[in-house]
């Protein structure tokens, strides 16, 4: 399957836009006040965000996808600079005993995109092989959920793209991430 | 003189093709117990074997051995399932059912050398359709701290190893240090289809989803109960035992082979 989410995208739109059965974009003004964080580490690097981004207290647990510390080397192994959320010891995944691949939030900044664009694609790449190669000899649907927040070139706003849908499109989002941060 | 490599993979093939030849509800019940056994040896042989393929370097042959050991495993469990179905145990037949696909699974992980999976993946998806009755599944929410690896002990965050894949003939699994039960739900689509409603109220008296059986037994209206918390089979990427839940509030130990019960 060939899928152009890019073309399909209106900015007119507003501020939440479904447009596809597998895409759905919207702002995430939370990033806004969290994103402070996350410039601190790395600022040209790509973050596997915790699930409780947007409403974690500075003294809460950080909850991610038990499949992020596995992302992440595979993503450390592809060459893909990653950026530290937090300088917690310890953290907490949340094992869903379901069948569905719940993979931990990307967030790309503003300055990957200008700096290091096909950092993005090759990304995507690794993500989307990998779940598919998870989900190979299971039975049962093959559709994952998977979002990205990407701050825009322009200053510090934010778009949420929420992807559900066949992993072996995963790559096929990265133009509409390039045209969302052009904006 | 020991037997030739290619001559000890062609007979381990042979005797999977006769695990397909009885892996009928009609065939015999003596012969499928007698596959069982004749299975549990080529997998304590591919066993030995491994050993041998990595004192001479052979990391992809251990993991074609290691691939044969989930193909046996995969219709040892079969062969269970068929076994207790005729004795009339379809609870335990579904069980075997669902490590039967979960060691089909681990088999594609271990290497890619093996052919034509997808049909028998395809075939254990059938029996669970037309054997057993749609089932209603659990899906627990466990909170998790700390991930040790299972090849070489350390934490797993630290270290090179990927959980589910294979090394020197062994899978990397991650071993929790600390759980606790968060939440669970009603699923369509569980990780573990162990994980299942067994019993519902009918008219005030608890009736089995699986056989449909009405019990003596009283059940308070509008309620379920289940297994919620199945220990993991021997092949998962992430690995619970019953003992990591043993303090935990969620009612279970009740069925020693697949994990317990709670209303």
């Amino acid at each position: 399957m060939n899928l152009d989410f890019a073309s399909s995208y209106n900015l007119a739109d507003g501020p939440f836009t479904m447009i596809s059965d597998f895409v759905e974009i919207s702002d995430c003004p939370t990033m806004k006040e969290r994103g402070q964080v996350f410039h601190s580490s790395c600022p040209q690097g790509i973050f596997l965000l915790p699930d409780n981004f947007e409403t974690a207290k500075p003294d809460e647990a950080l909850r991610y996808p038990p499949d992020t510390p596995t992302l992440r080397k595979i993503l450390l192994t592809a060459g893909v600079p990653l950026g530290e959320f937090s300088e917690s010891p310890k953290p907490t995944y949340v094992v869903n005993r379901s069948a569905a691949w719940i993979a931990p939030v990307l967030f790309i900044p503003a300055m990957i995109l200008i700096s290091n664009p096909a950092i993005v694609s090759i990304a995507l790449n690794v993500v989307s092989n990998y779940i598919t190669d998870a989900l190979k000899g299971l039975s049962g649907p093959k559709h994952i959920k998977f979002e990205v927040v990407i701050e825009r070139k322009g200053g510090r706003t934010y778009k949420r793209i929420k992807y559900n849908g066949d992993p072996e499109d995963i790559p096929e989002l990265s133009d509409l991430i390039k045209k969302l941060a052009d904006e | 003189m020991s037997e030739p490599w290619t001559e000890r993979l062609e007979r381990f093939n042979g005797a999977l093709a006769e695990g397909r030849n009885l892996g009928f509800m009609a065939r015999d019940s003596n012969l499928q117990a007698d596959q069982i056994a004749c299975l549990r040896a080529i997998a304590t042989e591919a066993e030995a074997l491994k050993n041998i393929r990595i004192g001479a370097q052979d990391e992809e042959g251990a993991n074609v051995l290691l691939a044969i050991q989930c193909l046996a495993d995969c219709q040892i469990e079969e062969m269970q399932m068929w076994l207790k179905l005729k004795a009339d145990e379809p609870e335990e037949a579904w069980a075997h059912l669902v490590l039967a696909q979960e060691a089909l699974g681990a088999a594609y992980r271990a290497t890619k050398d093996i052919k034509n999976l997808d049909r028998e993946q395809s075939r254990l998806l059938l029996l669970e359709k037309l054997l057993f009755p749609p089932q209603m599944f659990f899906s627990t929410g466990l909170l998790v701290q700390g991930l040790t690896c299972s090849i070489c002990g350390e934490e797993y965050e630290q270290c090179d190893h990927i959980a589910g894949q294979p090394y020197w003939g062994k899978f990397c699994a991650t071993i929790p240090q600390k759980i606790e039960p968060d939440h669970a739900a009603l699923v369509d689509v569980p990780a573990d289809k162990r994980c299942r409603v067994a019993f519902f109220s009918d008219a005030g008296q608890k009736r089995n989803r699986m056989t449909w059986a009405l019990t003596s037994e009283p059940m308070a209206d509008r309620t379920i109960s289940g297994i919620l918390i199945a220990a993991t089979g021997k092949w998962a990427k992430m690995v619970f035992t019953l003992t990591m839940f043993q303090d935990k509030p969620v009612a279970m130990l009740d069925k020693p082979i697949y994990g317990g019960t709670t209303d």
